[in-house]
């Protein structure tokens, strides 16, 4: 039981320390990363009614 | 991104717009990590009119001009939906005031703090502000005497007391 929570604790540890680290990226990273989360929730979303598409850039 | 940037800093250059600063989830981005959002928010002051209206007409005018059209409650501007909106109350304005300066590549833009971002997001007090208020009290490095002195002057720290529990 102690091994089980010491790795769930390793789990959170290590999934916070990325969202740190991503905090940190700079700013035309993370917009980079939110295109990708938008193709990713768009479609959950338009399933849910919500009237949202991803974004498309012009580069 | 920039492309819309240049465009937001040539509104102020032809004076459609007095100011402007990035708010809500785009803003949150500068300070923490990415989360899905849909919309870039705009936080603009506006020129007042003689008549002593503010309106967003002209700004509208102005970017269908520039081949920009409405769409819905946004504009798009160079594949962004943007969503412009009049600094709305005191919190508003004194946040514009005091919006910083970031760069994005070469452009630069103006983003909230990320305590007037948390004060708003406290006064405004959805369920997504919630989540963005925790996202950024784990991410930001946030001036705690600042943001209380903030929320004490605008009447929060009620709701910002329950939302620490």
């Amino acid at each position: 039981m102690e091994t089980v929570v010491w790795n769930i604790q390793n789990c959170f540890d290590a999934k916070n320390k990325r969202r740190h680290e991503l905090a940190l990226l700079p700013y035309e990273n993370k917009f980079e990363i939110l295109l990708i989360l938008q193709k990713m929730t768009a479609p959950l979303m338009q399933t849910h009614g919500k009237n949202v598409h991803p974004w498309t850039i012009t580069r | 991104m920039e492309k819309t940037f240049k465009v937001l800093n040539r509104l102020v250059s032809l004076n459609t717009i007095e100011k402007y600063a990035i708010g809500d989830a785009m803003g949150a981005m500068f300070y923490a990590e990415p989360v899905s959002t849909f919309d870039l928010d705009i936080f603009v002051i506006l020129p007042r009119l003689e008549s002593g209206l503010i309106t967003l007409s002209p700004l509208y005018t102005c970017l269908s001009d520039m081949g920009y059209m409405p769409e819905g409650e946004c504009v798009l501007i160079e594949g962004i939906p943007v969503q412009f909106l009049p600094a709305y109350n005191a919190l508003v304005e004194e946040a514009l005031e005091h919006a910083v300066e970031k760069k994005y590549n070469q452009t630069c833009t103006n983003v909230f703090t990320a305590e007037y971002l948390v004060a708003i997001a406290v006064q405004t007090g959805r369920g997504k502000d919630r989540a963005r208020v925790r996202l950024l009290l784990d991410e930001a490095e946030i001036d705690m005497p600042v943001l209380e002195n903030m929320l004490h002057r605008f009447l929060l720290t009620q709701r910002w007391e329950e939302w620490k529990q």
